[in-house]
């Protein structure tokens, strides 16, 4: 699979991309991103997969003509998408994000574009370590797949120190509007206490 | 080439330690990216004194400043605050107590003592001096911009608050106008009734204008109806006592009350039955202009009423006035007229109790006023044998409305107060209204007339006798005078025919008779004209007629007659009154003499014959000599006195107007 003929060029992404985005102001900054992320997704045809809470929030702004089917919109809430078990499990996640990439495109879609608010580790309290060590390891995972993943982190739960480690693990950011190369990216091998 | 293929390769390619600061240069540069999209100063220097120990190696990151605290800085300890407002560069503090601190200005070291980012570490290599220098600029640049932003968007809010609250304003003061206009437009043509329905229409809610007693004058929409029942007053003053006091409209379950003219006379209330409380400004603002409008409407309308009764009350009181003075005068009329009548004038009521007499009753009747009033007319001033019929006549009337007597003349005997009788003419006519009549009559004593009247009858008889009487006497006079002095002188003229042939002589003795006789005749018949118009009164006049008619009397006359001729009646009966009352001087006084004067006395003839007899003369009967010389005189409008005392002589005065 190439990729790159899954690209997107006029949006700015990336097939494989791992995006970080950052809000601050509440939660109406944040669901602003993911109607505009999805949007962008719908209306290329493709499947998009939003982990967030209070999805009618951005279901209801979406366009009705850009849901044909209801498959092609799907909602997890953060705890579900993120700690299924109750807990956050590094690899149970990444496995389980994989195998739900491999589904959609099993499913007839070209790509999947799959957007997650992550408050729910900073609000349940897990380990930022593997934490970051996961979204070190997805960045690894996401370019073998023609799927677009966009992180929002908010400013208002995660301090400096936190939004460096984001930097450090997402190879892309996305920033006004735009997605930029991360100059900060840490490989995930590169990263201190990697094997 | 991938991300992570670029990332890999450029580390493997690198000194570490250039590495290293190359990491910390993309941090700085990133995290002023993130930096962007901190939406406060605080989350932009929490992000960054958070993320400082990631870029250089320290213990603590702080913001302060030297003097103040603010929402993303502290205030420095007092004993660094100094050494603090003293850094003009990025470095460390100079003060032994603080060295391990270094200190990075958010803005220029010119500016008056900036924001420092405070840093404690041991010592700091001058890349991440210069590292942390360009943070804090950076840092700095974003707050200013957010406070630029927040200023911006705080005024920007309060812009949108004016214009929100001048919308608001906008659109009130619009529906406020409406109000106005509506209720402008709609009272001067329907009145309460229109102002009570424009505001039922404007607010939704049932609407009630009372007047000040409290009572309905105008209702529209839903009212309940025990809302319409009268209120106590002593609820009703303290409740318009609030209202007021308020000046403005006041809640009194479960309406809305607003006062129409509360700074003068209470007018009316005007009620919005509002029970759930969810009116409006708006409909408040409706409410109290309606009022205001309805003050204007109620004092309009009181005006243009008082305007009203004070005009009528003038007409009336003109009218009244003119109508008083027209009864007085009409009054003060009538009561003149009949207290000049004549006539006695009689008002008596329903019951027949005499309630008014004029003067003239008082002469008639011989009562005072205050002798009469208040009794009944029938013992007054009808005779005893009449009164009888009288009150039954009455009552009669008064129980059929039969009258016999009523609106005509009638000839009655009424009495007097002292109980005499006397002939009355009698007008009697009804007035007063159907339920209290009031009778008036007009009596007129007639005894006087009817005397004259009877005086009348004689003397026309009398004229007649005397007429019939002198044409029988010429009869005689003719037959046994000049009629048989031309019968002999027409026998001897045939017996002188017939001796004119054969004795001459004869016959010539026969016409000297017949001379003669014809003489006699001639003479017999002028002294029979003179008896009925004697030639000489027409010829000469009075004096001389008079005179020879003295001259013929066979005792002396002395006369005094005024040489001047009179209208010839007058002549004529003077002369005649003349002759008859000599005739009777001769035939019955056995006077000696007599004398007769004739003057003109104003607009009188002055006549009086007098004699030196026996007296004692006066009218034996209707035909006598004396009342023909009264029928004589009164034929003419004159009058006639007879003086004669037994034995001192008579004298006849007559007075004759002049015409």
């Amino acid at each position: 699979m190439d990729p790159r003929a899954t690209d997107v060029p006029d949006l700015g992404f990336r097939a494989g991309d791992h995006v970080c985005a950052f809000y601050s102001g509440g939660s109406t900054s944040m669901h602003d991103v993911v109607v505009d992320f999805v949007s962008r997704g719908l209306r290329a045809g493709d499947k998009c997969v939003c982990f967030i809470d209070a999805p009618s929030s951005v279901r209801d702004r979406i366009p009705g003509e850009l849901i044909p089917r209801n498959e092609v919109l799907q909602f997890v809430t953060e705890e579900e998408g993120y700690l299924p078990e109750g807990f956050f499990s590094k690899d149970a996640y990444i496995q389980n994000l994989e195998e739900m990439v491999k589904r959609v495109l099993s499913d007839g879609f070209e790509r999947v574009w799959l957007v997650g608010n992550v408050s729910v580790v900073a609000r349940k309290a897990v380990d930022m370590k593997t934490w970051f060590t996961a979204e070190s390891e997805m960045s690894e995972l996401a370019p073998r797949y023609p799927q677009f993943i966009m992180c929002l982190y908010d400013l208002d739960l995660f301090d400096g120190e936190m939004v460096m480690y984001v930097l450090k693990t997402h190879p892309r950011l996305f920033l006004n509007g735009m997605i930029i190369t991360n100059p900060y990216y840490v490989p995930a091998h590169q990263l201190p206490g990697s094997a | 080439m991938t991300p992570t293929a670029r990332g890999a390769s450029g580390a493997s390619e690198l000194e570490p330690a250039v590495t290293a600061r190359l990491s910390s240069v993309n941090a700085v540069f990133t995290l002023s990216l993130i930096l962007t999209q901190a939406s406060s100063p605080a989350q932009a220097m929490r992000l960054v004194i958070t993320a400082i120990p990631s870029i250089a190696p320290c213990e603590k990151a702080l913001a302060w400043h030297p003097r103040r605290s603010g929402d993303y800085y502290q205030r420095a300890p007092a004993d660094v605050s100094d050494a603090l407002a003293r850094v003009t560069a990025p470095g460390r503090l100079a003060s032994r107590d603080w060295s391990s601190w270094s200190a990075f200005p958010l803005t220029s070291p010119l500016a008056d003592e900036p924001v420092c980012l405070m840093v404690e570490s041991g010592d700091l290599s001058d890349e991440d001096t210069f590292l942390l220098s360009v943070l804090a600029q950076l840092c700095g640049t974003v707050i200013a911009k957010l406070e630029l932003i927040a200023a911006e968007r705080s005024a920007a809010q309060r812009v949108a608050a004016l214009n929100a609250e001048l919308q608001s304003t906008i659109s009130t003061l619009t529906k406020i106008m409406e109000v106005h206009h509506r209720l402008n437009e709609i009272a001067p043509t329907a009145g309460e009734m229109g102002i009570a329905a424009t505001l039922h229409q404007l607010t939704g809610c049932g609407v009630v204008i009372q007047d000040a007693s409290g009572y309905p004058r105008a209702t529209a929409g839903r009212v309940p109806d025990d809302y319409l029942a009268a209120q106590r007053t002593d609820r009703r003053t303290e409740l318009i006592g609030r209202l007021r006091t308020a000046r403005r409209a006041i809640y009194d379950d479960p309406a809305w009350l607003a006062l129409a003219n509360p700074r003068v006379d209470v007018l009316g209330v005007i009620a919005l039955i509002d029970p759930a409380r969810t009116a409006t400004d708006t409909d408040l603002a409706a409410l109290e202009y309606a009022a205001t409008v309805l003050s204007l409407e109620l004092a309009r309308l009181q005006s243009l009423a008082e305007a009203e009764l004070r005009s009528r009350a003038a007409r009336e009181r003109d009218i009244a006035q003119a109508r008083a003075a027209e009864l007085a005068a009409s009054e003060a009329r009538q009561r003149a007229i009949l207290e000049a009548a004549l006539d006695a004038v009689i008002s008596i009521d329903g019951r027949g109790r005499m309630t008014y007499v004029n003067s003239a009753f008082e002469h008639i009747f011989g009562y005072r006023a205050d002798e009469v009033l208040g009794r009944e007319l029938a013992e007054i001033v009808v005779p005893p044998a009449l009164r009888g019929a009288h009150r039954q006549g009455f009552a009669r009337y008064l129980t059929t409305g039969q009258a016999r007597i009523l609106d005509q003349r009638i000839e009655m005997t009424a009495m007097r107060a002292d109980g005499s009788d006397f002939p009355a003419e009698v007008t009697i006519t009804r007035t007063g209204p159907p339920a209290e009549p009031v009778f008036t009559g007009f009596v007129r004593d007639i005894t006087q007339r009817q005397r004259a009247e009877q005086e009348l009858k004689a003397s026309r008889a009398r004229l007649v006798t005397a007429s019939d009487a002198a044409r029988q006497r010429v009869t005689r006079d003719l037959h046994d005078g000049a009629q048989q002095r031309l019968v002999t002188a027409l026998i001897n003229l045939q017996l002188a025919d017939q001796k004119w042939e054969s004795a001459p002589q004869r016959a010539k003795q026969f016409l000297g008779l017949a001379l003669r006789d014809t003489q006699r005749g001639i003479d017999d018949l002028r002294e029979i004209a003179a008896g009925i118009h004697p030639a000489i009164l027409t010829q000469r006049g009075l004096a001389a007629a008079i005179d020879a008619l003295a001259a013929q009397l066979p005792i002396p006359v002395q006369t005094e007659v005024r040489d001047r001729r009179l209208p010839a009646p007058v002549e004529a009966s003077v002369y005649f009154f003349c002759s008859e009352a000599l005739t009777n001087v001769v035939k019955h006084a056995r006077a000696t003499s007599a004398w007769v004067r004739v003057e003109l006395e104003g607009s009188q003839c002055a006549v009086e014959v007098r004699d030196d007899g026996i007296g004692g003369a006066q009218p034996r009967s209707e035909t006598s000599g004396l009342n023909g010389l009264r029928d004589r005189v009164g034929a003419l409008s004159g009058t006639m006195d007879i003086i004669s005392p037994a034995g001192g002589g008579t004298v006849l005065q007559a007075r004759i107007p002049l015409p």
